[in-house]
């Protein structure tokens, strides 16, 4: 039985290894050097303009700790309800001429749970 | 107020530790005065809790806003139901609602098995007591719910989208399931300790596993309606790691479920079963942790707090404990009987058991990966839907076939024959229906296909059972009577049917398209014609709300509407999907305002098939579960004759 379970591990360490397609979980801080499809998480910088639905919404981003620099994003998709300046989102895209085009965004519900900042 | 309610918990901390060490002392030198004592500490523990709740909730109710907990989720404006389920609204009163559950079930169990089990309970009562200790000691020292302040002139209120009876009820029937693994794996502990390795334990805690089992499942598809009629992205599960938290010790205790009655019947599986009881109990302690902690990053945001550390030792504690008992009570745990063949019942229940925890291992592989890669590799990574749906079907396929086979295959040693002949009709049936569901086109998915076909199997193999079964004993009410384990065994198989179909045709067969649509422009989805009438805006209580008038045709006629609130108090919106039920194909027709855009609105919509097979599999999952859970006089007996003879 013991022999089974180990045999089951085996194959989701392989498949995670060789089929699975994990994603790195970045900041805009450590962005830099990564081409392919990232999650990127960090907090929504100002002015918001653009329309998503057609040229794309751009605004910026940047760690949530404040100390970094802000990444020029352009967002096509649905626009989550929570969406505002200063919210932190989690983006799923990839770095193209210096901008961060993502397709798809969580918002970090601002939950009766959450105490930080009051938001 | 909160002086008394202070004062109610740290009593409650002073009593769990009087059980913990009364309890193990009276337990070693085997002082019966002692152990009465810890057992009483215990039951007053969950007195002075539950002094200790009454005064949070009476807070909030009267918006006490003297109470920080109080003035942080809710505000005047705030019904009194919605006020009253800020108790769990928060990470005190959570914390709180743990102890109160926790001390209640203790307190209940242990009196109702005081007399049948009296050398065992001798040990329960500590172990329960070690885990009230851990959170009546959080909630006095690190995270109290009776903070006061000077008085505030009105709260910061709940969020809206919160606002919702299904948050009413979601989080306490979790806490019921989450909390209620501690008794299983409580009498566990105590019959290990001990030294009482046999099946009493098990028999003392059936129901209570299968009522924490069947809240914390019916709990979990509270959740997944909310999202889905609340949140609106047009999903039920995102396997996000909180929602993970939940599935994994429910995957345990399934496990736990069926590889008791092996044990039961045939004395195997006993190592087994002590190791699932303790990790379903862990899972629920590690979900804990996992939804406060804030190491994992989470669509559920709970901020990073000050317990994370906390309830990693305790989660560690409690593992090296758990290790160490089961190591060092081996011998106790030899079976009585050898499986005789890999094609009988005792077999499949075991292929069932693997399943069930590699799946569950997979899910807390992919829930941990981010952790482990960070550690280990020095970059944190995720792994998304794709991992998980190919694990699902991979575990879950197998399952659903073997909970065909599981309950009509021979005890011992079954031929492929004899199981043939036992199977032809579900088998010819399940045949059948592939083959028609193939020619209508269904086979446009694979797992959706195979998915369906099991379906039809499981389905078939049930009604030949009930069949069967009416034929032999007369009448329906007294079958199930007779045996309301067994047959509520069949109506939650059959609820995991229903859900089953619901997944599959939800996911494989759905469709989704985006268009932006002028008033009076129509687009085609699935068979369904969606025409933008107008826009209607209205002021409501809370929000302003702006609503689209759809109307449709197609394989059903109506009118919808979809929209979104702008929420005056704090300037948010929240998107109101629109849903029309045809109940006929049991399909929903999902409408999304995405966004306006000039006179036109971006709309999403989704056709989802079956998918209402999901909500009505829970109501059928909650009466097989009380089917099985309702006392039976004759399989007490039963159970008691053959315990008397295993002891023998």
């Amino acid at each position: 039985m013991a022999l089974a379970i180990a045999m089951l591990l085996a194959v989701f360490l392989l498949y995670t290894a060789v089929v699975g397609n994990s994603t790195p979980v970045l900041q805009p801080s450590n962005l830099a050097g990564h081409t392919g499809t990232v999650s990127l998480t960090g907090e929504v910088i100002g002015p918001v303009a653009g329309e998503s639905h057609t040229t794309g919404l751009t605004f910026g981003l940047r760690d949530i700790s404040g100390k970094s620099q802000t990444i020029p994003i352009n967002f096509h998709g649905s626009v989550p309800d929570l969406f505002k300046v200063g919210r932190h989102v989690n983006l799923t895209g990839a770095m193209k001429n210096g901008t961060f085009v993502a397709t798809d965004m969580t918002t970090k519900c601002p939950s009766k749970y959450t105490t930080t900042n009051g938001s | 107020m909160a002086d008394l309610g202070r004062a109610a918990l740290i009593v409650s901390f002073g009593l769990a530790l009087w059980a913990l060490a009364a309890g193990i002392t009276g337990a070693m030198a085997n002082r019966r005065r002692l152990v009465d004592s810890a057992r009483n500490a215990l039951i007053a523990c969950f007195v002075s809790t539950f002094i200790a709740s009454a005064i949070l909730a009476s807070a909030l109710v009267r918006h006490d806003y003297t109470f920080v907990y109080a003035a942080s989720h809710t505000s005047h404006d705030l019904p009194t139901l919605y006020s009253l389920s800020a108790f769990w609204g928060g990470q005190e009163g959570s914390l709180l609602l743990w102890l109160l559950i926790l001390t209640g079930y203790a307190a209940l169990s242990v009196t109702l098995n005081k007399r049948l089990l009296r050398d065992l309970i001798a040990w329960t009562v500590p172990v329960f007591a070690g885990v009230a200790t851990f959170f009546s000691f959080i909630l006095v020292a690190v995270s109290s719910p009776f903070v006061t302040q000077s008085r505030a002139v009105d709260g910061a209120g709940l969020t809206p989208s919160l606002q919702n009876p299904y948050m009413v009820a979601h989080p306490p029937m979790l806490y019921l399931g989450y909390v209620g693994l501690t008794v299983p794996f409580a009498f566990a502990a105590g019959a290990l300790l001990a030294r009482q390795a046999d099946e009493r334990w098990l028999i003392a805690t059936r129901r209570w596993t299968l009522a924490a089992w069947m809240f914390l499942g019916f709990g979990q598809l509270l959740g997944s309606h909310w999202a889905y009629v609340e949140v609106g992205w047009g999903g039920y599960y995102a396997w996000d790691p909180v929602e993970n938290a939940a599935l994994m010790p429910w995957l345990a205790a399934t496990a736990f479920l069926h590889s008791v009655m092996i044990q039961e019947r045939k004395g195997m599986l006993k190592i087994w079963n002590v190791v699932l009881v303790a990790l379903a109990f862990e899972l629920s302690v590690f979900g804990t942790f996992l939804t406060r902690s804030g190491v994992i990053n989470s669509i559920h945001s709970f901020a990073r707090s000050s317990i994370g550390p906390w309830f990693l030792v305790f989660v560690c504690a409690t593992a090296i404990f758990s290790t160490w008992l089961i190591l060092s009570r081996l011998p106790l745990l030899r079976a009585r009987t050898k499986l005789e063949s890999a094609l009988s019942r005792e077999a499949t229940f075991l292929y069932n058991n693997l399943l069930l925890v590699a799946l569950c291992l997979t899910i807390l592989w992919g829930v941990l990966f981010p952790v482990l890669t960070q550690a280990f590799l020095g970059e944190s990574k995720t792994i998304g839907r794709p991992y998980y749906d190919f694990f699902l079907r991979a575990f879950g396929l197998p399952l659903l076939l073997l909970m065909g086979i599981g309950p009509l295959i021979a005890w011992r040693r079954a031929s492929v024959r004899s199981l043939i002949a036992t199977l032809r009709w579900p088998i010819s049936v399940a045949l059948t229906a592939g083959v028609v569901l193939l020619i209508l086109g269904a086979g446009s998915s694979i797992p959706g296909i195979i998915a369906y076909t099991f379906c039809a199997f499981v389905l078939t193999t049930i009604v030949v059972e009930v069949v069967r079964g009416t034929r032999a004993t007369g009448s329906l009410t007294e079958l199930v009577g007779r045996n309301r384990r067994r047959y509520g065994g069949y109506v939650v198989h059959f609820a995991i049917v229903l859900f089953a179909i619901g997944v599959a045709g939800s996911s494989a067969y759905g469709s989704t398209k985006e268009q932006l649509l002028l008033p009076g422009q129509t687009m085609s989805v699935a068979g369904y014609n969606v025409t933008y009438k107008n826009l209607e805006v209205e002021k409501g209580p809370t929000s302003s709300e702006t609503r689209a008038v759809m109307t449709f045709t197609g394989r059903s006629t109506g009118t919808l509407r979809s929209g979104t609130n702008a929420y005056f108090a704090d300037g948010s919106s929240s998107r109101e999907v629109g849903i029309h039920t045809n109940w006929l194909r049991a399909e929903d027709l999902y409408v999304i305002f995405d966004q306006k855009q000039g006179e036109g609105v971006y709309f999403k919509v989704l056709v989802k098939p079956l998918v209402n097979l999901l909500w009505v599999a829970g109501i059928v999952f909650i009466i097989g579960s009380m089917v099985a859970l309702w006392p039976d006089a004759r399989e007490q007996k039963r159970l008691v004759a053959r315990l008397a003879l295993a002891r023998a």
